[in-house]
């Protein structure tokens, strides 16, 4: 296992070398940069611009050196944990993002713990109880939340809740929280609010671990091995639990990979729409202002998210199923 | 008796990779960490990089001994298993690729609380898992299905193996 966490890390080093450079390179693409935003920005409100100072400004943060440079400097923070200026803010990224990671990290974990928690048991019961009456209720409620886009489920409930019973869910925590420093009081009133996003960005993965699981178990439930061993009168569940189930693992382990940045990133319109402090509505706003360091250490942040869940699948995986795989295709 | 080592091709490869990766993580903390987090990372990851490459070395030196009545490591204070008192045979794949296409087995054999795990780049790999098959036939171990699914593929008849397990051909490329 050494031998392969090991070579495992190292192929990390050059997909993260290459994903930032792309990110660099991209955020670069659209022409000007941030200052030219800003002084067109001026422009347009006549106000005046003064050249000397924006020259100053734009040697202050290499902005008039090659691209090369700037990239070296970037990278070169970002491994010593300097994630950048933010111009829009004018202040360092660290301290712009600041609680926001922290909040959209117990987002994505309390979705993650939502989706395998809810999706789990009732995955086993549509594959053990296959075209009974409640597979096809699950199965239906399964496919609603499946089609269904989780910004549309945000605005439903805050709609409904608002007019029924007068309240309103949005938000992350008590007005009164917002800003401050981290306080018993404050982590309660988080956790007071954050079953709403959670449900609502939580819906369309918990639909899609159901119905893989589902399929995954069925298969695994008619292969011989299980019907052997049911044959020589093991019990139902204990010949269920031994094997099959663990084989059927293997999707919730495979998709760690893509659930995390996807959980960061497929909330941006839920943050939105039910004003969630998270990363999301800031990554967009960097994006549309070509503020280049918050923008690039937010994708990062997404790339590093996906590198290290795809590293962390693959060596569940290799506990899991260390199973060799035959030219003839299948996994034996 | 037989004996089997991992040749110096087998190794440079896990050489090159310690090596680059010590030299990444401790360059990384040379050149001055301001905050803990980082620190903490790439402090583990040289750790865990030296760690590799002590025990590459060690496996480089190693050589392991077979006869009919045990394995071990040779020299005198080397751990040896006879093949009557292994209790627990496995054999892993570790895949390089996503599709599983290539990789390498260990196979870790115990006996009475001592463990021995072999990597099938050994020379002679294909002879030390007949041995572990053939123990674990001759001691009616229950074998888990990945183990008994990875025997057959190397054309190795185990306990529970069932007949679509068993390749027409041995797989050739193991590592």
């Amino acid at each position: 296992m050494l031998g392969y966490l090991v070579r495992r890390i190292l192929s990390m080093v050059p997909t993260l070398l290459i994903t930032s450079a792309l990110i660099f390179i991209i955020i670069q693409a659209p022409p000007g940069d941030y200052l030219s935003t800003y002084i067109a920005e001026l422009e347009s409100q006549g106000e005046a611009v003064d050249q000397e100072k924006i020259g100053f400004i734009r040697a202050q943060y290499g902005l008039d050196q090659p691209l090369y440079v700037q990239y070296l400097k970037w990278i070169g923070g970002l491994v010593q944990g300097d994630l950048g200026y933010s111009f829009e803010y004018s202040l360092p990224v660290n301290e712009v993002v600041g609680d926001r990671l922290s909040l959209t990290a117990i987002v994505s974990l309390a979705t993650i713990l939502f989706v395998w928690i809810v999706s789990f048991p009732i995955g086993v019961y549509s594959a053990t109880h296959q075209y009974g009456v409640f597979d096809y209720l699950l199965t239906f409620i399964g496919f609603l939340g499946l089609a269904v886009p989780s910004f549309l489920l945000a605005l439903v409930l805050l709609y409904f809740a608002h007019v029924q019973f007068g309240v309103s869910i949005g938000g992350l925590m008590d007005p009164g929280y917002i800003d401050q420093p981290w306080t018993w009081g404050k982590l309660q009133s988080v956790l007071a609010h954050l079953w709403v996003p959670v449900v609502v960005i939580g819906t369309s993965g918990t639909a899609g671990m159901i119905r893989r699981l589902r399929a995954n178990l069925l298969d695994e439930l008619q292969k011989q091995y299980y019907v052997t061993a049911r044959a020589k009168g093991l019990p139902g569940w204990r010949a269920l639990i031994k094997y099959p189930l663990r084989m059927s693992l293997n999707p919730f382990v495979s998709d760690i990979g893509s659930l995390l940045p996807e959980v960061v990133s497929g909330a941006v319109l839920v943050s939105v729409v039910m004003s969630l402090p998270t990363t999301g509505p800031m990554l967009l706003d960097a994006l549309r202002s070509q503020d280049m360091y918050l923008a690039g250490s937010f994708l990062m942040f997404l790339a590093v998210l996906t590198v290290i869940g795809v590293f962390l699948s693959d060596i569940l995986l290799a506990m899991l199923d260390p199973r060799i795989r035959l030219s003839g295709g299948a996994t034996k | 008796m037989s004996l089997h080592r991992y040749q110096v091709r087998a190794v440079a490869a896990d050489y090159a990779r310690g090596a680059a990766g010590g030299v990444l993580c401790a360059g990384g903390l040379a050149i001055g960490m301001p905050s803990v987090i980082p620190t903490v990372i790439f402090g583990g990851l040289t750790a865990l990089f030296i760690l590799f490459t002590m025990r590459t070395a060690l496996r480089h030196r190693q050589a392991i001994e077979m006869t009919g009545e045990a394995i071990g490591v040779a020299g005198r204070s080397g751990k040896v298993l006879g093949w009557a008192e292994i209790d627990d045979v496995r054999l892993r794949f570790f895949a390089t690729r996503r599709n599983r296409s290539d990789g390498w087995m260990t196979l870790t054999l115990k006996a009475g609380g001592r463990r021995l795990a072999i990597d099938s780049t050994i020379d002679g790999f294909d002879r030390i898992a007949g041995g572990a098959a053939a123990a674990a036939q001759a001691n009616r171990l229950a074998l888990n299905p990945t183990t008994t699914a990875n025997f057959g593929a190397l054309g190795l008849s185990v306990p529970g193996l069932a007949p679509e397990d068993m390749p027409e051909r041995r797989r050739e490329r193991l590592g």
